[in-house]
């Protein structure tokens, strides 16, 4: 990771040309909503990773970042959006430079670009959850566990951990269906060669007792045993068998195959197979109007989505209202029907099987007899029943789709029915058959042999492709159980090591209320649970009883958790983007304490449109003196304004020559309880308590004026009793300007209060104006050294005051007498 | 800038890395055979490449001639 120092940012978003001096320091950028401060968040993420979720992330529809990052006014000249990014990688001791133009965001320039660096700053790009806005801080807490899981995972970037986990599962699924096919096939197969060699069962001793006598017949040596290499019809002069096969039909076989083929229909027509269907076929009704079984998956995550954005007393999807826990059951109960009914259609998928296999059965019965049509003399149309096995086909794939249901129970209502079209022809077969002279003993056992080894070699090769498939699918399933085993196993390490660390963050925060807080990460496949303990009452999820607060402080806690797992010492950079806004002012200084304490190396960005909770970081020791900068405006055509004197008084100074006295008077007004407020906490001045925080410029700058010139006597005094005469003057001297500044100043003050002289304003020109400003400057001039323009400030910060000094340390007095 | 637009580099991500090593050495223990480990490992591990097709062909490289 990096540590940032100084960021460039022309004509991107909102901003026009902004560079930030950030130091590798905690850095606050503060200002009110639209000034700006998101644009800074952007330029950060651009540069490091070429893209702006804000442009791309979900509900962006037609936004792009080619199109949409450039300001406005530069969107037909993308080239000229550029971010530049200056920064120190700690772990390697290097300083280097990161530019990034909107018009080739895919490129960046990297400077100096060797390996180790190219592949930090690949780390980096790769963890765009660097920054972290309020609206994804709180999805890690009030999402539904299946989406909480996704952002976490994303976090920890196990996308691909579940991209595998999928592709195994898909794979051995896919194996077992095969496996369920093949079986179904060997088993008709195996019918089919039992039939052919008339015998109970398939035994190697029946095979050969069955066998032996007709080789004998045809003086042919007896088979020993059976091998897959063994032919039935081993010696018979093949060529002129299988032209017998094609030219005649094979009277015994012909018998068989007919009566195997009306036993099948008989079968399919039974009364047992029609009480079957019908029963399946309420089944299928049954669930017709269910529409879990259509879109159960898309039902399912709706749901599951819905379950776990109750927050108020009304449904998240139409308002209406309702108690947030019988809505709730209402939800659960809803999933719980769900899960019912995935379990009912493996049911009926079971029952289902038989009359699959009878359908197989019977279309392969069609086309042995249908095929003794073309032999027969003349020839017979068997063409129904060919068509017929096609049809048992179609309603044999249905029935295996399960869906739709209607085509299903348009199957279950047509498989029992033999058209008599199809009897017709099996009549004239058998007749056929019947007819043709009975074979002599040899031709009948030639025939048997030949027809014989041609169905034990359609079994033995399904039965080595099923063979093939069951171990395929014995190893796709190991991998996957191993891969399942492993992943569960090391990711529920991590959750455990973050549930932890999650804990002790959390009550570092809240250790006044909450000292004896924990929480549980519950990880199941595609799910991450989230219990939080609540004042010793039990666990529930972080929505239910916690304040809005406390979870903003729980998101936080869990980023930081997850980030510091992933990154350990690694975890230098983050930009917090107005994430804390609602943690109520009693933890607000124990966050700080947090960033500042718990994550000493780690470089906070942090934006805030709060000006309280600012002071709050300043004053907490996050954010040093000089590294935040204050919005206070912002336009289209100048971007956001920071409240920097240079600025303003030029700002105020360009009003007033163009006669709009009312502008520039409404801008030193505005600037003046900008600078107060921040004076009064520099200075420790005491200003009369707001509960509503609105303080007026009447109400903070006589307190900045009257605390200044008692820290001046203090400091006068101190320099006294330590005998420091030549700091006494200075002081003195200081004393006296300082009183002869306020003294001009009051003298214009009533200049600048619109709300009793606003109509008077109308009646001034630039030259009535001009001496006011220039008082109020005088007097904001001598509170800031006249070195490095910084304003003074007391330190500590609380406590006793010790010194009164500025940033370069020009100005350095001490307040403590001997 | 001393140097030219490059591409973005590529890394691998942590965690993931972690559990396809511990997978694959797991897959070793359970006597696996090893030219399916050494398929699965060149085509996680090296490749990146995730895909159902990608893994399948790992695991079963003849399916299509068998098939």
């Amino acid at each position: 990771m990096i540590k940032a120092e100084r960021l460039e940012i022309h004509e991107f978003r909102g901003i026009r040309s902004l560079t930030l001096n950030l130091e590798g320091n905690n850095f606050a950028v503060c200002g009110p909503n639209g000034t700006g401060k998101s644009g800074i968040v952007d330029a950060l993420e651009f540069v490091l990773t070429g893209n702006i979720s804000r442009l791309s992330g979900k509900g962006t529809g037609e936004l792009s970042i080619k199109e949409h990052a450039p300001h406005v006014d530069s969107r037909n000249n993308p080239d000229k959006a550029r971010v530049i990014l200056t920064a120190f990688i700690p772990s390697l001791g290097k300083s280097i430079t990161i530019e990034r133009s909107v018009k080739t965001a895919d490129a960046v320039k990297i400077t100096p670009n060797d390996k180790d660096v190219l592949n930090v700053i690949a780390q980096v790009a790769m963890h765009p959850e660097f920054a972290l806005s309020r609206r994804e801080l709180i999805r890690y807490v009030l999402s539904a566990p299946g989406d909480r899981a996704k952002e976490v995972q994303t976090l920890l970037r196990l996308d691909q951990i579940e991209e595998l986990r999928t592709a195994l599962q898909k794979i051995a699924n896919a194996c077992r269906r095969h496996v369920t096919s093949l079986s179904t096939e060997r088993n008709v197969a195996r019918n089919q060669l039992i039939k052919a060699l008339e015998i109970p069962d398939l035994t190697v001793k029946r095979i050969i007792e069955s066998v032996n006598p007709k080789r004998t017949l045809l003086a042919l040596a007896p088979i020993e045993t059976l091998t897959p290499k063994t032919s039935l019809k081993d010696g018979l002069a093949t060529v002129q068998s299988v032209r017998d096969r094609i030219q005649r039909i094979p009277k015994l076989l012909a018998n068989n195959d007919v009566k195997h083929l009306r036993e099948s229909l008989a079968l399919l027509a039974s009364e047992g197979t029609q009480l079957q269907c019908e029963m399946v076929k309420k089944q299928f009704l049954a669930l017709k109007n269910e529409p879990a079984i259509l879109n159960n998956v898309t039902r399912e995550k709706f749901l599951k989505t819905g379950l776990g954005m109750i927050e108020a007393e009304a449904c998240p999807l139409c308002d209406t209202q309702w108690q947030p826990d019988r809505l709730r059951e209402l939800i659960a109960s809803k999933l719980r029907h769900l899960e019912k009914v995935a379990l009912k259609r493996a049911e009926m998928e079971k029952d289902l099987e038989n009359l699959i296999v009878l359908l197989l059965e019977t279309k392969q019965a069609l086309l042995a007899v249908y095929s003794y049509g073309a032999l027969a003399k003349p020839p017979l149309d068997t063409s129904r029943l060919k068509q017929h096995a096609s049809e048992l086909e179609i309603h044999k794939q249905r029935l295996e789709s399960f869906l739709p249901i209607d085509e299903s129970i348009l199957s279950l209502d047509s498989i029992t029915n033999i058209p008599a079209k199809v009897v017709e022809e099996i009549d004239a077969i058998a007749k056929v058959v019947e007819s043709i002279p009975e074979p002599t003993k040899q031709d009948a056992a030639r025939d048997y042999l030949v027809i014989c080894q041609e169905r034990l070699e359609a079994f033995q090769d399904v039965s080595r492709r099923l063979k093939q498939a069951d171990a395929r699918f014995a190893l796709s399933q190991n991998v996957h159980d191993i891969y399942a085993e492993v992943s569960t196993s090391v990711l529920n390490g991590i959750y455990k090591k973050v549930q932890v660390e999650f804990a002790e963050l959390y009550k570092f925060i809240n250790r006044e209320d909450e000292g004896g807080f924990d929480a549980r990460l519950m990880p199941s496949i595609g799910k991450l649970g989230f219990d939080v303990n609540f004042y010793g009452r039990g666990h529930f999820p972080p929505g239910a009883y916690h304040s809005e607060g406390h979870q903003d402080g729980m998101g936080l806690c869990l980023y930081l958790a997850l980030m510091k797992y992933l990154l350990g010492d690694e975890f230098t950079f983050a930009v917090l983007d107005d994430v804390l806004m609602s943690v109520d002012s009693g933890h607000r200084r124990e966050v700080c304490k947090l960033l500042k304490d718990k994550f000493p190396n780690t470089q906070f960005i942090l934006t805030t449109h709060d000006g309280i909770w600012l002071r709050h970081m300043k004053s907490a020791g996050v954010i040093k003196p000089g590294s935040s900068i204050q919005f206070r405006r912002w336009s289209v055509d100048q971007g956001p304004t920071e409240w920097q004197d240079r600025d303003v008084w030029a700002e105020i100074d360009s009003h007033a020559e163009s006669n709009d006295i009312l502008g520039a008077s409404s801008i030193l007004r505005n600037y003046l309880e900008y600078i107060s407020a921040e004076l009064c906490q520099r200075l420790r001045a005491p200003v009369e308590f707001r509960g509503d925080a609105q303080f007026q410029l009447g109400d903070l700058f006589p307190n900045v004026i009257g605390k200044f010139r008692r820290l001046l006597k203090e400091a006068k005094k101190a320099a006294q009793s330590w005998g420091q005469d030549d700091i006494f003057a200075l002081i003195a001297a200081r004393e006296k300007d300082f009183t002869e500044r306020v003294k001009e100043s009051k003298v214009e003050e009533w200049q600048i209060n619109p709300a009793i002289h606003y109509n008077e304003w109308a009646d001034f020109g630039k030259e009535d104006f001009r001496p006011v400003v220039f008082s109020q400057r005088e007097l904001i001039t001598s509170l800031r050294c006249e070195k490095c323009n910084g304003s003074f400030y007391v330190l500590p910060e609380r406590g006793t005051a010790e010194a009164l000094r500025c940033d370069c340390g020009l100005l350095n007095l001490n307040l403590v007498s001997k | 800038m001393n140097s030219p637009q490059q591409q973005e580099p590529k890394g691998q991500p942590e965690v993931p890395t972690q559990i396809f090593a511990e997978f694959l050495s797991q897959l070793e223990k359970a006597e696996t055979p090893m030219d399916v480990v050494e398929r699965l490992r060149e085509t996680i591990l090296i490749n990146q490449d995730l895909s159902d097709r990608a893994i399948r062909m790992a695991l079963f490289p003849d399916e299509k001639s068998d098939d």
